[in-house]
């Protein structure tokens, strides 16, 4: 596959034109890749609203029927709902872990066994995350294992 | 999982942790009389307690503290004994008084152990294979 890059004039707007003798999974990643890697989310502050890019996003948490974005050190609330959210982020980093978070598997420092049989999610920002049981294959396809 | 496979899950693991408990009391105790009933009588244990601790479980991946999940675990055991001493005097598997409840309190507690091993052992497994994958994956990027 060659790939040609052309550099624009200022102020144009960049594009990426994909030419293709049919569409197959590699291709369909590809284009999640580069949605989900440019795609920057709105959130709430009490000063307005910023633009989060999804590679500054630990996981996306439901708590009392809202939804917050929570990086590394601060949490934003966002309008999506969580299964919103699945379906823009999905073939991305992200998975769901339990029916109130989607974690961003880039951010998974290690998984952790727990006593009752679940396993923990430790976090690089050194927060934890339960991961239900009913979601383990989730994260283990994802993971292609 | 769902609940059937957890149930199968522990009935299978907790039959071999009741046949490994009955097999090292028909060794420690010679004199002990083995019914022909026996088989049916450790697959008839196995099935109530499994449904018992998967109950449990459905309940247990609930909780949020590990002083709550330590008091589950206490409440689990207690029910696990109070089920298999029943079955140890319908069976006669026990003479109903200190001695007997020990010795089924202290099989219980066997059997808990191994259970609760092979779990964790599956368990640590599945994370070790989890922290493989991340660390291929989060280290190429």
């Amino acid at each position: 596959m060659r790939i040609i890059i052309e550099e624009l004039p200022d102020g144009e707007e960049e594009e990426i034109i994909i030419r293709t003798n049919g569409m197959d999974s590699d291709i369909m990643e590809l284009i999640y890749a580069v949605k989900a890697g440019r795609s920057r989310i709105t959130a709430f502050t009490q000063d307005g609203l910023i633009k989060l890019d999804s590679k500054e996003i630990f996981y996306f948490e439901s708590v009392d029927n809202k939804v917050y974005a929570c990086c590394e050190k601060s949490v934003y609330e966002v309008k999506e709902k969580l299964y919103e959210l699945e379906k823009i982020y999905e073939n991305t980093d992200f998975v769901r872990i339990s029916k109130a978070m989607i974690v961003n598997v880039s951010k998974i420092n290690k998984i952790v066994p727990m006593f009752n049989g679940r396993l923990e999610a430790a976090l690089t920002n050194g927060e934890k995350a339960v991961i239900s049981r009913q979601y383990v294959p989730e994260l283990k396809k994802k993971l292609g294992i | 999982m769902n609940f059937f496979k957890l149930f199968i899950n522990l009935f299978s693991t907790i039959t071999v942790g009741i046949s490994m408990v009955c097999a090292a009391i028909f060794l420690l105790v010679p004199e002990y009389e083995v019914s022909r009933y026996i088989l049916l009588q450790v697959l008839l244990a196995s099935f109530s307690t499994a449904l018992l601790t998967a109950v449990g479980i459905y309940f247990f991946a609930r909780l949020d503290s590990k002083l709550k999940a330590v008091i589950a675990c206490a409440v689990h055991y207690v029910l696990l004994c109070a089920v298999m001493i029943g079955f140890g005097i319908w069976f006669d598997w026990m003479n109903f008084n200190l001695e007997g409840i020990v010795m089924m309190t202290t099989s219980v507690a066997a059997v808990y152990l191994i259970t609760f091993l092979l779990n964790y052992i599956l368990i640590k497994k599945e994370a070790d294979d989890i922290n493989e994958a991340l660390k291929e994956r989060n280290g190429q990027k």
